[in-house]
């Protein structure tokens, strides 16, 4: 077991709002090893970016968080805020979507790669700027010494996506949280971003691709798992996934992609403030029985699991 | 696409000086009675005809309105505003030189405003929605709410007459800091509260921008994220204000500099209007508003050189 | 409507501008003495029993005199914002509505206003105009008006692009009953706010031009007039100046705070209208 390197046990997370408190996260519990690309899909709003956020330990300050995260066998989530700004950057690190909205739009990129190195590799500002231009030539941002001296706005965006990657990077993270990071992307555009992320885990680092971009999944990753209205209901090997997908919510999933017809799911995504009772799943369920309606156990099957009445 | 905007803006200052220019002029117009005797008027009352009928001649007053108009702009744009009736000086000189004075005044207000402002708002800002908020909101209101007039003698009643700390009012040299605390910092006041507002919305917006996260997510520390990734961000827009807060300390200086005896042009202007010195009032009352708007177009312009997104979004 | 009531800082604004209101429609009734009786053997007494608030350099009671002070206060306030909302409305609307020349004609005439340090043109045409109480009102109209105009203008050019006011120009509604039918109703909220402000704005104005001996003139009491007559004895009798100055910051704050609370209760997209008065 020595090569985990993230562990999350009975995670949830519920933010109290003016209709009710939203359980953006239910008893969430899986484990990312070193090296590993593990993929967490599911529809908008079943709250994978607050399952990484939780991870970061960045939710809204209102957010209720209980449950147990390790990193590197230590248990970040009883760390106190002063010791955990030594692990985020450091250890984990995360790479937002949009890079026009990431960056400060006041402070040259240079400097803003260069925090992490200054806050977590005890550089000095030579030795910071030094390692900078190092990280922009490494991601093709050349000449790197002027680029390092230019704000975002002068940047394209091809560039200020991999800018924030080499931010990402900056203090050799074992491993990265990447949230939706093909968004509103064209498949070119996508292709790159691929390009850049796989250079990054050839060298070592782990991922938690957050997507809902089934396709892109599959070609990242290691591992997948499947969100749905806040709960983890399946994790698998990504052939094994693609070939059989075990839940019925993730064969719904893989039936809507384009390659298999695009059948949408029947029904609508559920609240996520009174969710269904028993199996989340159940109103949409096609082989829903009536034991159905407590809650289904989490089975585990030759190296993967799924949380369905089916298996049990 | 900045020098596209500067002329445009520049054009429409054109007009704009036109009529303040013609309104500054028809002032001595809308007096009841002809502005030769008003002119003439002594403050005790009286006057003499036959000094009325030269005064009317010397300065053509016997011609048709327009001529007037056209004569005095003509003098206007380079700066010639006339003489003083009671002085005999040359208006603008007078005008210059106290508006220099009233410019050292506010500029010190507008470094107290601010040093009351920045803490303040963004303190605000980062508590926002508790009592610490609630109560700087309303120190706020207070502070706008307050008359100046009033501020400056309770000032000078505690500072000068119960502390001894300062003296009540005086010019010295125009330069020793000693007099010029107690009537800036009544200036300031005003300027301080809207800042204050000001300050706050903007770090509120910055605060909850995605890059203050990413900054949280690289390890640095809240007061870092704070202070490198927050308030320069948040300060950009208070530039805005700054144009607003200069019509805030000119119209304070009217009533500061009267109770605190500084030579500068509100005093200047309510000195005028005692003695029934007409051509000094017009003379002022143009020379601020023409300030005023040209700081407000620099101001303006800075603000968007400042800001590359909204010098796109303008011009468009 | 039932959500304003529920906020309490407007609550407590309305409570206090009804006080105040109260106090100056029953001077008469609630005054402790006639303010025009003077009492030549208490003059300038300190605060006690007999005088709350002391008396003044001619022995009348200051108490008294605020009280009736409020009255002028008041009045000047409501009045001059009701004259200048109706002219700023209207031309407002006008520039709004109809855009081209109009617009571009009734805008510049505002900025040529706006270019004025308020102080200065309201000081200007009284200067011009001859002291007293209706000529500093016309001044303080004359300043006051931009702030309406332009709050109108900026609402109107809103609701045009609305999709119900295109339709309803485009199935043929005069145009005066679009302006008065939709056009109206939509600017209402801005208006109120910018007005609860100005009435706080003039008030403090109008004392200010008071105090420099300008306005009101010392016979009528008024809080700016007494503040300018206790200026001779502010570091022998301070109560003299102290009790109008606070009258009038408690007038001023009240509107403003009622202001601000209709602000927020009414429309978060109106958190852009900021403080900025003319004075
Ligand atoms: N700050 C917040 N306050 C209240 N509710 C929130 C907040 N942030 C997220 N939520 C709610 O939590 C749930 C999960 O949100 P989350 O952003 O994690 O979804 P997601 O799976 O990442 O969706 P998407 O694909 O749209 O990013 C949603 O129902 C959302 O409305
Ligand atoms: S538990 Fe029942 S309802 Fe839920 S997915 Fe499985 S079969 Fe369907
Ligand atoms: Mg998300």
């Amino acid at each position: 077991m020595s090569d985990v390197l993230l562990k999350v046990s009975g995670v949830s997370v519920s933010i109290p709002t003016g209709q009710g408190a939203v359980h953006a996260v239910d008893d969430a519990a899986f484990s990312i090893n070193k090296h590993e690309v593990f993929s967490l899909i599911g529809e908008s709003g079943s709250g994978k970016s607050i399952l990484g956020q939780a991870i970061m330990r960045l939710l809204p300050p209102n957010a209720v968080f209980s449950g147990k995260v390790e990193l590197g066998g230590m248990e970040i989530s009883a760390l106190s805020e002063k010791e955990m700004q030594k692990v985020r950057g450091k250890t984990v690190a995360s790479i937002a979507q949009n890079p026009y909205l990431a960056m400060n739009p006041g402070i040259r990129v240079g400097t803003q790669i260069a925090e992490p190195m200054r806050a977590h590799l005890g550089m000095s500002k030579e030795e910071a700027k030094a390692r900078t231009c190092r990280a922009l030539k490494y991601f093709d941002i050349i000449p790197p010494e002027v680029r390092e001296r230019e704000y975002p706005f002068q940047y394209s965006g091809g560039m200020l996506q991999r800018a924030m990657v080499a931010m990402g990077t900056a203090a050799d993270p074992e491993l990265i949280i990447a949230d939706e990071p093909t968004k509103g992307v064209d498949v070119l555009k996508k292709r790159n971003i691929a390009a850049i992320f796989q250079k990054v885990a050839s060298d070592g680092c782990a991922f938690l691709l957050i997507t809902h971009d089934v396709g892109f999944a599959r070609a990242m990753s290691d591992r997948i798992a499947v969100n749905y209205c806040g709960q983890i209901i399946e994790i698998a090997g990504r052939d094994a996934f693609f070939k059989e997908p075990l839940h019925p919510y993730s064969q719904a999933l893989l039936d809507a992609v384009p390659e298999r017809g695009m059948h949408p799911i029947p029904g609508s995504s559920p609240s996520m403030i009174e969710v269904p009772e028993g199996c989340r799943f159940h109103p949409r369920c096609p082989y829903k029985t009536d034991r159905c309606l407590t809650n289904p156990p989490v089975v585990k099957l030759e190296g993967r699991c799924v949380r369905c009445w089916i298996y049990a | 696409m900045l020098k596209d905007y500067f002329i445009r803006r520049a054009l429409y200052l054109i007009p704009v000086l036109i009529f303040i220019s013609f309104m500054s002029f028809s002032l001595i117009y809308i007096a009841p009675g002809d502005p030769a005797e008003i002119m003439m008027t002594s403050p005790s009352g009286g006057y003499d005809e036959a000094a009325v009928e030269a005064f009317r001649i010397a300065h053509g007053l016997d011609q048709p309105f327009y001529i007037q108009y056209l004569n005095w702009f003509k003098g206007a744009v380079v700066g010639n505003f006339g003489y003083s009736y009671m002085s005999e000086q040359p208006v603008f000189e007078t005008v210059l030189n106290a508006f220099k004075n009233t410019l050292t005044l506010s500029v010190l207000a507008l470094v107290i405003a601010l040093v009351i402002a920045i803490p303040f708002g963004v303190v605000s800002a980062l508590k926002h929605n508790t009592v610490v908020d609630d109560a700087c909101r309303f120190c706020a209101l207070f502070g706008v709410s307050i008359p100046n007039f009033w501020q400056a003698y309770m000032m000078i009643i505690l500072f000068s007459v119960i502390l001894h700390w300062l003296p009540p009012s005086g010019f010295g040299h125009g330069t020793e800091i000693s007099y010029m605390i107690l009537p800036a910092t009544v200036l300031g006041t005003g300027s301080a509260a809207v800042m204050m507002r000001m300050i706050r919305s903007s770090m509120l917006d910055v605060m909850g921008k995605e890059y203050i996260q990413t900054a949280r997510g690289k390890g640095l520390s809240e007061k870092i994220v704070i202070i490198r990734h927050a308030l320069k961000n948040a300060l950009v827009p208070v530039i805005t204000v700054i144009g607003l807060s200069i019509g805030f300390l000119l119209n304070g200086s009217v009533v500061v500099e009267t109770i605190f005896g500084w030579s500068g042009i509100g005093n200047l202007v309510v000195d005028s209007i005692l003695s029934h010195d007409y051509m000094m009032v017009q003379g002022s009352v143009l020379f601020v508003a023409v300030i005023f708007l040209l700081i407000n177009f620099f101001v303006d312009l800075v603000y968007v050189w400042a800001n590359p997104e909204i010098r796109y979004d303008r011009n468009s | 409507m039932i959500e304003i009531l529920k906020n309490r800082q407007i609550i407590l604004s309305l409570i206090i501008l009804g006080g105040l209101i109260f106090m100056a429609v029953f001077a008469g009734v609630l005054a402790p003495y006639d303010y025009k009786e003077k009492d030549l053997q208490n003059r300038q007494q300190p605060p006690s029993s007999d005088h709350l608030f002391g008396t003044d350099h001619l022995g009348r009671d200051i108490l008294t005199m605020v009280m009736y002070g409020a009255r002028a206060s008041l009045f000047v306030g409501f009045a001059v914002v009701s004259v200048s909302l109706a002219i700023g409305v209207t031309l407002g609307v006008l520039a709004g509505y109809y855009g081209g020349w109009l617009d571009e004609i009734i805008m510049r005439l505002t900025d040529s206003f706006l270019a004025f340090p308020s102080m200065f043109l309201a000081l200007a045409i009284t200067a011009f105009l001859g002291q007293g109480m209706e000529n500093m009102m016309l001044a303080l109209i004359a300043v006051e008006w931009t702030v309406f105009a332009r709050v109108a203008r900026g609402s109107t050019l809103d609701v045009k692009t609305k999709g119900y006011v295109r339709a309803s120009r485009w199935v043929g509604a005069s145009n005066s009953y679009v302006m008065i039918k939709h056009v109206l109703p939509n600017i209402i909220s801005p208006v109120l706010i910018m007005a609860s402000i100005g009435i706080g704005n003039v008030i403090l104005a109008a004392a200010g031009l008071s105090f420099l001996g300008f306005g009101v003139q010392p016979s009528t009491p008024e809080w700016g007039s007494m503040l300018n007559a206790g200026r001779t004895y502010f570091s022998t009798a301070p109560w003299l100046m102290f009790f109008p100055g606070l009258l009038i910051m408690m007038t001023v704050l009240a509107f403003n705070y009622f202001g601000d609370g209709l602000r927020d209760a009414l429309d978060q997209k109106m958190k852009n209208l900021e403080l900025e008065g003319r004075f």
